[in-house]
């Protein structure tokens, strides 16, 4: 009679253990999807750039130097590699370069109402909204794989099986955290 | 984070608008709570369905057994004419007849009841009931996987929607948005489709993420911004990606399953010829006619239908002499063979279990299954709220479409038969239809100030039917043909004025009012509440006494068909 009882025992503690380690595995590659699909986002906002410089260039002659910095925020994005610190730092840059030249394009109607332009724009912009969403759901993704590893029947066999923690996407960038310089 | 340089058009937020938002302080949750508290919801309330679902269902699996029964001995003993059946076949069936014979005798007899040991209880139960069950769930799964491969082409059609134009900056732009959400919420971007419609609305169909497509109509690309928009779409696919469309489906093939058993009895016992073409209708479309994207449908509302539907041109409908319409072939037949009669009275008597069932069928699915799952799909609707919020980040943008959807949005005309899976349903007519009333009573008080007791109870009757009839017509052509009128007794959707009060606590900024309800209000709902419970009360004991009976019959008549079926049988063998 004992006998089965530990044999029944036996059972159903592999069957939750299965179960947790395929939780885990499952919300892991989640989150490992969700590192790759920013990447892709990121390449994306790469090749949509030179298209934006050759509608703009008949435009804004004279802000030759706004567009030499997307530019060359551009290459250095592309050339950073695999680092997840220099990537973001010059991911960043990229984005600074882009929100000064769309502020510096405003000052230019015909610009604006150029099809193109428009077209162009809406693209870049859903562009940085799908970074930014890319971004938020890696960032829930890893803050359900952390819980679930970090809940009670699930972190004991964790660190057994491998599984460890998943950091979040922040960026400690010192140029967006300065407060802007309000000069009236 | 939302950059859009193209966003012009100014928010609802600050506009006179019909559903007023909600008063006093809201405990503030976090979209998480929110999430976990409605998948709790959805978890009790799919335990409750479904024992709410097996309670209409036992007593149809009682009548099928000895009908599978029937069935595995003529399969026998076809078997036998071409490879000798092992005896012990034709003895485990012989044994299992002869025991729910036994039993049933010993239950009806009530000095033997208390005697019969538990242990051939549970084989009676199981003998009884374990056929009918897997058959009905062979049926549900084989329906069930059918419908899922015919995909959303009917639906589609029938709404006209076509291909968003990419010349067009608004459509191009609501491709972005439904990219973008689908980003945010880790799914692949479904499928978009504008319908050029003059009712804003939108919804989500399909059998699974990844055979989805959301349907947003030309009107809410005109009048709401990207944020409002994006709040929408997030609902939508939230919504997808929790899973809501496979529920819907395998809730909606529950009743088709049941339709199905019953045009199958309707045809084959009551030898309806209506009930003959609709067979056929579904083995073509099952056989042949999958590529025709509009069966899907018809044949899913023929099955929901035939659910409830007593035949005129059957067996049973000889009885009543006043039907022209009925079966001329048997009644001529009867006419010439009066003999026949006595051939045909088993298969009236099984017709009056038939409609037996159907009766506890309907009674069970109106007062109880029907608001259970009503009540299980609103929670979903909750949950998709909840996931927008969480895909956006900003409770605001669906707050603001759903203040607008209030006093613009309804089913589009067409999409009634997925009205579930659209954002607003029929509710948004009803408050509206509330709020009519609202508004001329208030005028009404300013008139008749001065006049006196009945004058003035008359004049408050008199608007109040006058402005129901005339919603009267609005909110019936917005209910019917949805699954809400069909299936549940309630809509399919929630209030809106609570869907605004959860989008709140989660963080939307409502415009502040001053307080409406005063105190003599309150104390007269508090008095009519208390004048009024006991008759609630008494309405509920009722209803409960309905159900309790409708369930008993049918129970008693469909063991009694079987205890005699199973006696046959045996004799049979």
């Amino acid at each position: 009679m004992e006998l089965w009882f530990f044999i029944g025992a036996a059972v159903f503690i592999s069957l939750v253990v299965v179960v947790m380690y395929n939780r885990l595995v499952i919300k892991r590659n989640r989150f490992q999807n969700a590192w790759a699909e920013i990447d892709v986002q990121l390449k994306r906002r790469h090749d949509l750039i030179p298209n934006l410089v050759n509608a703009v260039k008949g435009y804004m002659q004279h802000e030759r130097g706004v567009i030499e910095d997307v530019i060359r925020a551009r290459t250095q994005a592309i050339a950073a590699g695999n680092d997840v610190v220099s990537r973001a730092t010059t991911e960043n840059a990229l984005t600074r370069s882009l929100r000064s030249f769309f502020a510096v394009s405003e000052a230019y109607p015909a610009l604006k109402a150029s099809e193109n332009m428009l077209a162009l724009q809406e693209e870049l912009s859903s562009t940085e909204n799908k970074v930014a969403f890319a971004r938020q759901f890696y960032n829930d993704s890893v803050m359900e794989y952390n819980t679930a590893r970090e809940t009670f029947p699930t972190n004991l066999f964790a660190n057994v099986f491998g599984f460890s923690k998943a950091t979040l996407f922040f960026m400690e960038d010192t140029a967006d955290k300065e407060l802007p310089k309000a000069d009236f | 984070m939302d950059i859009d340089p193209l966003n012009q058009k100014t928010s609802p937020h600050s506009r006179d608008h019909v559903c007023s938002p909600i008063l006093g302080p809201v405990d503030r949750v976090s979209f998480f709570q929110e999430q976990h508290r409605r998948r709790r919801q959805t978890w009790r309330l799919s335990a409750l369905s479904i024992f709410a679902i097996l309670l209409m269902g036992l007593p149809l699996a009682v009548v099928l057994t000895p009908l599978v029964y029937l069935l595995i001995l003529v399969f026998v003993k076809m078997v036998n004419l071409l490879i000798p059946v092992p005896h012990i076949i034709y003895q485990d069936l012989k044994n299992s007849a002869y025991l729910v014979t036994s039993t049933i005798e010993l239950l009806f007899d009530p000095a033997t009841r208390p005697l019969i040991p538990l242990v051939s209880l549970i084989k009676f139960a199981t003998v009884m009931l374990l056929p009918g069950i897997i058959v009905m769930t062979l049926l549900w799964l084989g329906l069930r996987s059918l419908f899922m491969h015919a995909g959303v082409g009917g639906i589609l059609l029938t709404l006209r929607a076509r291909e968003p134009r990419s010349n067009n900056r608004e459509e191009h732009q609501l491709v972005n948005v439904v990219e973008e959400m689908a980003i945010a919420a880790g799914i692949p971007a479904p499928r978009v489709m504008v319908i050029d419609s003059d009712t804003p609305n939108a919804a989500a169909i399909g059998s699974s993420p990844d055979d989805a497509a959301v349907i947003v109509s030309r009107k809410i690309l005109d009048e709401f911004n990207r944020d409002e928009t994006q709040g929408i779409i997030a609902h939508l696919i939230g919504s997808i990606g929790n899973g809501d469309l496979k529920m819907a489906l395998s809730i909606i093939v529950i009743f088709q399953a049941f339709g199905v058993v019953f045009t199958i009895f309707d045809a084959v016992l009551n030898f309806s010829r209506t009930a003959w073409a609709d067979l056929t209708k579904m083995l073509k479309w099952i056989f042949a006619g999958r590529n025709d994207p509009r069966a899907a449908d018809g044949i899913a509302a023929m099955l929901t239908h035939n659910l409830g539907e007593t035949r005129d041109d059957g067996l049973l409908a000889l009885l009543k002499d006043d039907q022209p319409s009925s079966s001329n072939w048997i009644k001529r037949a009867l006419k010439r063979m009066p003999l026949l009669q006595a051939v045909l009275l088993p298969f009236m008597l099984f017709n009056v279990v038939a409609m037996m069932l159907q009766l506890e069928i309907f009674l069970i699915r109106a007062f109880l299954v029907g608001p259970l799952v009503m009540l299980l799909w609103r929670s979903r609707r909750y949950l998709a709220d909840a996931m927008s919020v969480q895909l956006t980040r900003n409770p605001d943008g669906l707050s603001h479409s759903l203040i607008t959807l209030v006093e613009k949005g309804a089913v589009i005309p067409g999409g009634q038969w997925a009205e579930h899976l659209f954002i607003v349903g029929s509710e948004a007519e009803r408050t509206r239809a509330n709020a009519s009333i609202q508004s001329e009573l208030a005028n009404l008080r300013q008139k008749i100030k001065g006049s006196s007791g009945m004058k003035r109870v008359t004049n408050i009757l008199t608007t109040i039917t006058k402005v129901r009839e005339g919603n009267r017509n609005n909110l019936k052509a917005a209910e019917e043909g949805t699954w809400s009128g069909e299936i549940g007794g309630i809509s399919s959707h929630p209030p809106l004025k609570k869907r605004l009060k959860r989008l709140q606590a989660m963080g939307a900024a409502m415009a502040e009012e001053k307080p409406q309800l005063k105190v003599k209000q309150i104390l007269q709902n508090t008095f009519a509440i208390l004048v009024l419970s006991p008759l609630i009360l008494f309405i509920f004991w009722l209803i409960l006494c309905a159900i309790g009976l409708g369930f008993g019959l049918a129970a008693g008549f469909s063991v009694f068909f079987a205890g005699l079926s199973m006696r046959l049988i045996y004799a049979l063998l």
